[in-house]
């Protein structure tokens, strides 16, 4: 009985949170329009609806004749919104919401939806008539018409929070941050073809344990033998180092079981309830311990970011009556593993940082272009064999160090056949600050005990621009929509009321933790 | 159509006798037929010589001899044949089994020896394997106990966080124990710079 009402309870809160936050009274001065424009696609006509916004289910049902039609527009309140539309065929929406307006229990139906995340930037008293670019996943959502159009109702989509500009960063975060937007801007380019990019990298559930298995230890998984834990992850945190063995999961016995180790781990964690106990018994050194804490995996908040400034909201005017000249639109672009990990690494630490420092709004980070004044080296003054040097321990990737070609170990001499001659570090920045862009330069070097000369044009690297909005909110209503319940809970609903929670969490955070 | 003519008018039937007498043809040919008898019975008998008799006799029983005695002499040979097939048809079946035996029996011991040999490369090998897993394995729990969590990393740390990942995930995907040892090796490296760099003893600048 507790169970029925605990999960009672749950929906109402839920959908209550969903009701109080999703929908704001407001004069209609302060808001604008949005409407899908019907499209038709390989002879099926499709329409599209919103179904989240700012992390809150606002599914309409009222108005699904309108919205079918594609005639039904959204009131927003001015400002920024992060809406997640789901794109339907026309058909089987007027068959899905012809009764109570909650069929959607039919797989096949779900399938047939289409679901992005996109951001809108509305401006009071325009009505922007949005449209999708093709009935599949990697549809973009683009702006087809803005008018002026006044907003007559009282009931409005909450816009986000004002963005606190006024921030900085650490010198080693900014740095990183740079070279961050860097990678990301030539990623763009090569894909997309345009100099400028927008993205939205929707709020997400960072589930990764920290562990790699090996899996040569055991035929049947009785005992799992940890070969790597990754610094600073959730593994880490808990206590584990290489070599560990785990030998039971929250006080029992490992079940024989074939098949990768790692999925008998993450049978474990997706069992375990958000904020409850974590413990597993380990051997170490030929003693057993156990390894206790809380279970909160990390959520990564909502990024939105615009490379090289093609969207600065700040060059248009408020209330002026001419068009906006830029897309007011964002979509979301998935971001390749080999830089999501940095991604997601970099925008935890950002996020740690403003909140130690009591910086709970959302953040708005705007940086200009700027020349890499780095020479991209790691290292020591030394006294050499053959003078006063510099000896590199290590390189940056894609600097002017690793571009002219030293290697580690290399002991620099001379800039421009001026020799260091003392053991100051600024004897030798002095030097390289002097190097002009686009001129060539000589470097002496000391190689395997061989004075050798290397030359090359200096090419320093521009660090692109950007804006880069941080939405602390996101992490909040992910975190207040998962509390007390169990990923498995979520990804496999046994009745109807867990179907509600996982349709709405998933659907209000554009993001299902499984990956279902 | 006529009827079959007989030696005596008495046994035919009435309708034959009916067609008879009504049948010119048939009563010429019956007359011919009682004719040709007549005369047959008229030719005298002729005895043959003696000499006649005796040379048909001798005949007779020369050809019952030869005709035994090559019944007799093929019967034997077929017996002798038969048990020479048959003896010849086991000892070459016995000669191909036995052979086939014997190169069966080769090739087991040489596939036994040969597996034997493997093995023992092979658990050499794990025995070599797990020793050095077990070494590079104890050489990272040393650092990784030194390892402290870092909520703000610098950019070298953070650079070195990914190359870490990026092994990581090489191990993950990794088969073969050859591999998975050196990416180990390369992350135990990978692992001693993040200590240096916490620590503050693995270089004095960065520009």
């Amino acid at each position: 009985m507790n169970i029925v009402y605990k999960k009672v309870g749950q929906v109402i809160l839920l959908t209550s949170t969903m009701v109080c936050t999703g929908i704001v009274e407001a004069n209609s001065s302060t808001c604008g329009t949005v409407s899908f424009a019907p499209t038709e696609f390989d002879n099926n006509n499709y329409i599209a609806t919103i179904v989240g916004n700012n992390g809150v289910s606002v599914r309409d049902n009222k108005h699904s004749r309108a919205i079918a039609k594609g005639e039904h527009k959204f009131n927003l309140a001015e400002g920024t919104h992060t809406l997640l539309v789901e794109q339907w065929r026309s058909g089987h929406y007027r068959r899905a919401f012809r009764k109570t307006g909650r069929q959607m229990k039919s797989s096949e139906k779900l399938a047939a939806i289409q679901t992005k995340t996109m951001q809108i930037d509305v401006e009071a008293g325009h009505h922007y008539e949005l449209e999708f670019s093709t009935n599949d996943q990697t549809a973009n959502i683009a702006v087809k018409s803005d008018t002026l159009s006044k907003c007559n109702s009282k009931k409005m989509f909450a816009a986000k929070a004002n963005a606190n500009s006024n921030v900085s960063l650490p010198e080693s975060l900014e740095y990183r941050l740079r070279r961050l937007m860097l990678k990301l801007n030539q990623h763009h380019k090569t894909t997309t073809q345009n100099s400028e990019f927008g993205n939205l990298v929707p709020v997400k559930l960072n589930n990764y344990f920290g562990l790699v298995f090996d899996k040569n230890h055991s035929t049947q998984n009785e005992s799992l033998r940890v070969l790597t834990v990754l610094p600073n992850s959730f593994a880490h945190k808990l206590g584990f180092i290489s070599g560990d063995v785990i030998t039971e999961f929250g006080q029992s016995p490992i079940k024989p079981s074939v098949g990768a180790p790692s999925n008998i781990l993450n049978n474990y964690l997706n069992q375990l309830y958000f904020q409850g106990d974590i413990s597993m018994k380990i051997s170490r050194d030929g003693q057993t311990m156990l390894l206790k804490n809380k279970y909160i995996p990390v959520v990564i908040p909502e990024v939105s970011y615009n490379i090289d400034n093609t969207l600065s909201v700040a060059s248009n005017k408020k209330g002026d009556n001419k068009l906006k000249t830029y897309n007011p639109v964002v979509n979301s672009t998935s971001i390749p593993s080999t830089l999501g990990f940095e991604f997601d690494q970099l925008i935890l630490e950002i996020d740690d940082y403003y909140r130690q420092n009591n910086v709970n709004k959302n953040v708005t980070i705007n940086r200009k272009n700027i020349w890499d004044g780095r020479y991209g080296i790691q290292g020591d003054m030394i006294n050499s064999s053959k003078g006063v040097g510099f000896q590199i321990l290590s390189i940056n990737k894609t600097s002017p160090a690793s571009i002219i070609g030293l290697a580690k170990d290399d002991i620099i001499l001379a800039v421009n056949h001026q020799k260091l001659t003392e053991l100051k570090i600024g004897n030798l920045t002095s030097k390289l600050e002097k190097l002009q862009p686009k001129v060539n330069y000589t470097l002496t070097i000391l190689r395997n005990n061989k004075v050798v000369e290397v030359a090359d044009v200096y090419e320093r690297t521009l660090l692109p621009g950007f804006n880069l909005n941080l939405d602390f909110e996101s992490v909040s209503i992910v975190q207040g929509a998962l509390v007390d319940r169990r990923l498995v809970d979520i990804n496999k609903p046994d009745n109807e009321i867990e179907r509600w929670i996982k349709n709405d969490i998933i659907r209000a955070i554009g993001y299902d933790p499984l990956g279902t | 159509m006529h009827i079959n003519l007989r030696h005596d008018v008495s046994e035919y039937n009435e309708a034959e006798l009916l067609h008879f007498q009504k049948c010119l043809q048939c009563q010429d040919d019956f007359k011919s037929l009682e004719l040709l008898n007549s005369a047959g019975s008229t030719i005298p008998l002729m005895e043959p010589d003696e000499l006649n008799w005796h040379a048909i006799k001798q005949r007779t029983n020369h050809f019952e001899k030869r005709t035994l005695y090559q019944k007799t002499k093929s019967k034997f040979s077929q017996k002798v044949m038969a048990i020479a097939a048959s003896t010849f048809f086991i000892a070459a079946t016995w000669l191909f089994f036995n052979n086939y035996q014997l190169q069966a029996q080769l090739e087991r011991q040489y596939l036994l020896a040969k597996q034997a040999q493997q093995n023992q490369i092979f658990s050499a090998k794990q025995v070599d394997f797990a020793q050095k897993l077990e070494q590079v394995l104890q050489r990272t729990q040393i650092l990784e106990r030194q390892l402290k969590t870092n909520d703000l990393q610098s950019f070298q740390q953070a650079e070195l966080l990914i190359k870490v990942n990026e092994l990581e995930q090489q191990l993950h995907m990794s088969n073969s124990a050859e591999e998975q040892l050196r990416v180990l090796n390369v992350r135990q490296e990978a692992i001693n710079d993040i200590l240096q760099l916490q620590k503050g003893t693995m270089y004095e600048y960065s520009i």
